[in-house]
């Protein structure tokens, strides 16, 4: 197994070696996260800041489940931004930076979880 | 015990349920502050809450002056937030809540809090 973008290190310690619970959770993770990016994306296109942080701070426990600690940053900006109504140039980029994470997280969960 | 889990991200509450149930904990849960209130209102053997602060429809604030105000229940309440809502955690504090955990939350820190209230509120 080559290099990966996720550490399951706190799923497996909440999981207390129940490996259903883990596979429900990345499976969870898998499914809802291209509908939670894609409404970050048209709350950005509708310039809906207040409601994009809003969004963006309830997307992020969702990345600590599946330990993507390099996007921590990258959420805690977008809701940053968002809320101060600052760099409001940058968001855009920023929601695609994670929207490409995420997928290649889900690519490499698929692949070796067999889902 | 039964434990009423208000929280509207679906991995976060499907990672308390878990986490709860596996420490012997019968547990009811809710995805918004609305339905939190309806299923307290009803429903009158809940030993404690467990609520977010951000949720739809009736915020977490709103459901703590709901218990406490209207109901006028001494079931301990925790709070979940995340780090950097101090102001909103003084508020739920002052509103009646007995405690708070941020997420991501430690689960063995969660459940030692939980059972130290829940035994404060038996004596």
């Amino acid at each position: 197994m080559g290099m990966r973008n996720y550490n399951l290190g706190y799923l497996r310690e909440i999981s207390g070696g129940d490996e259903d619970f883990v596979l429900d959770m990345i499976q969870t993770f898998i499914t809802n996260t291209p509908a939670e990016i894609s409404t970050l994306k048209n709350l950005a296109m509708k310039q809906s800041w207040v409601t994009l942080g809003e969004h963006a701070h309830k997307f992020a426990p969702g990345l600590q489940f599946i330990g993507l600690v390099s996007m921590r940053p990258v959420i805690n900006k977008i809701e940053d931004f968002s809320f101060k109504k600052e760099n409001l140039e940058q968001i855009v980029t920023l929601i695609e930076e994670l929207d490409s994470e995420c997928q290649l997280v889900s690519e490499q969960l698929r692949n070796d979880f067999n889902l | 015990m039964k434990i009423l889990i208000c929280e509207d991200d679906t991995m976060t509450l499907k990672a308390l349920e878990h986490k709860l149930k596996k420490e012997g904990y019968d547990i009811i849960t809710s995805q918004d502050g609305k339905s939190a209130c309806d299923i307290i209102s009803t429903q009158k053997d809940i030993d404690l809450l467990l609520t977010d602060l951000h949720m739809p429809k009736l915020s977490g604030l709103e459901l703590i002056n709901f218990v406490r105000g209207e109901l006028k229940s001494n079931m301990p309440i925790i709070m979940l937030t995340r780090v950097g809502l101090e102001e909103t955690v003084l508020h739920a504090f002052e509103l009646g809540a007995d405690d708070y955990v941020t997420k991501p939350f430690n689960p063995d820190e969660l459940a030692l809090r939980i059972k130290r209230l829940l035994i404060k509120n038996k004596q």
